[in-house]
């Protein structure tokens, strides 16, 4: 598959780098010309820091050009990496998929919630798969190890998520799946992405259809 | 009350500061200098700094600023704008915030094309329409930080066309055309300007004690037959009730 991916993370875009069996292409800016023939593009929700308001400005600028552009260009799938920390709640609480965003107001976690909310308005508009993957960070291996995360991701999580995500055809649904490792102090359940596991590759077999009619 | 208007200088500008010039004491700003009687400062609400100096000590902040088809300055004004007020509505400690942007920021078209009575109070869906997700992305700030800080109360007044007494359609676009010929109907979302003021001027002045949360939504239009909007909510709520009801445009 040709993935692009609209770099913003280094330590994403390292990953990403060695994603075999894919031709993964990362590039500052999205056009026309580099967009051509992409099967999926993954792009971030996030920048690594975001302290004014212009910076906020023109991220989510950017994601609402590069959504544009991936309209125009008739892109098939568009995964959005985001970060499980737009929701503000209680450690305790059971928050999955289904759960209202609850941002905080600082300037990242804000343009976290409004990246979202263009990706959201795309997926609601035009016929494409998207894909909004909400994940841990930090995304380390050794993250566990240091005992001070209750949400963290590695890298071979990460890696083995994105890959379950190409492999199916969303059926240019808007699909919305939460990552974290498995670790004692576990904070978000991963149920939905974990049951994709045993999924084909055709994710319409798995919603309920009254009386076994498909609709 | 010290009121800021930020975006002054559009067309519902001077229909407000007309109306609430002898009860209040207010700023108007805007981009270019305006004739005016009242304070007027330069003041781009996309420039932080600027918005910020200018708030300080004001008791309520109104936004009418708003940007439609450029797309840098969209995202400039529309949700950058309504961060640097959120910004300064923290900072100065200042209660009431009063934010207008069009209906279509909260219900699009996947709910105007299919829906009736539609509600202020839906889940905002804008489209991507560029000028109704950028207003929705500033709402959507507007709303966090009210959220986040017990002390501000966010009404938004959200309008759609506006009409003067000849029946002209408002709006730059439509300057030195005719009337609009009566008995041709009109957007189920439609207003006389002196109506639209009065809204904003009754959510200026009601206690808010008064206001059932922190965070309310108002579709102000002209009471309308078609059933498409409600506006119940702005009148029981403000207490606003629209004078004009355009009926030439509406009936036969």
């Amino acid at each position: 598959m040709n993935l692009l991916v609209k770099s913003g993370n280094q330590q994403l875009e390292k990953i990403l780098k060695k994603f075999n069996p894919h031709n993964v292409v990362i590039t500052d800016e999205i056009t026309e010309k580099n967009i051509l023939n992409t099967d999926c593009l993954i792009m971030l929700s996030s920048l690594n820091h975001c302290s004014d308001p212009e910076e906020l400005n023109l991220k989510i600028q950017d994601i609402y050009n590069t959504l544009s552009l991936c309209v125009e260009q008739d892109i098939k799938k568009v995964i959005m990496v985001s970060s499980l920390e737009v929701f503000d709640y209680d450690a305790n609480y059971t928050v999955t998929e289904r759960w209202k965003v609850k941002p905080k107001k600082d300037f990242l976690n804000l343009s976290i919630n409004l990246s979202e909310l263009v990706f959201k308005e795309f997926g609601r508009t035009f016929p494409f798969q998207k894909i909004l993957l909400r994940v841990g960070f930090p995304i380390d291996n050794m993250a566990e190890n240091k005992n001070k995360f209750s949400c963290f991701t590695k890298e071979d999580d990460f890696i083995n998520s994105i890959s379950r995500i190409l492999k199916i055809n969303f059926k240019n649904q808007f699909e919305i799946f939460h990552l974290q490792s498995e670790s004692d102090s576990q904070r978000y359940l991963t149920n939905k992405l974990n049951e994709l596991e045993n999924l084909s590759s055709n994710i319409s077999d798995h919603f309920y259809h009254p009386r076994g009619k498909k609709l | 009350m010290k009121v800021l208007i930020l975006g002054s200088n559009g067309m519902l500008g001077p229909w407000l500061s007309e109306i609430l010039k002898d009860d209040h004491e207010i700023i108007e700003t805007d981009l270019e200098q305006i004739d005016t009687n009242t304070n007027f400062v330069k003041v781009d609400i996309s420039n932080t700094n600027q918005v910020l100096e200018v708030a300080e000590g004001v008791d309520a902040i109104i936004n009418l600023s708003v940007l439609r088809t450029d797309r840098k300055i969209a995202f400039d004004v529309n949700m950058k704008g309504n961060l640097n007020m959120m910004l300064a509505a923290e900072k100065f400690k200042i209660s009431r915030v009063i934010n207008t942007g069009p209906h279509f920021q909260v219900a699009g078209p996947t709910y105007e094309n299919y829906d009736s009575e539609i509600t202020p109070d839906i889940p905002p869906q804008p489209g991507v329409n560029l000028y109704a997700i950028t207003k929705a992305l500033g709402q959507e700030i507007c709303r966090v930080y009210t959220e986040n800080n017990p002390h501000i109360y966010l009404q938004t007044l959200l309008f759609y066309n506006f009409y003067n007494d000849s029946l002209t359609l408002g709006g730059e676009r439509n300057v030195g055309k005719p009337p609009q010929e009566v008995g041709t109907d009109l957007t189920p979302f439609s207003i006389r300007w002196e109506d639209a003021a009065e809204a904003i001027k009754k959510a200026l002045e009601i206690s808010l004690d008064n206001l059932p949360t922190r965070l309310e939504n108002y579709f102000i239009f002209a009471d309308l037959p078609h059933g498409k909007f409600s506006n119940k909510k702005a009148k029981e709520q403000l207490g606003w009730q629209p004078k004009y009801n355009l009926k030439d445009l509406w009936s036969r």
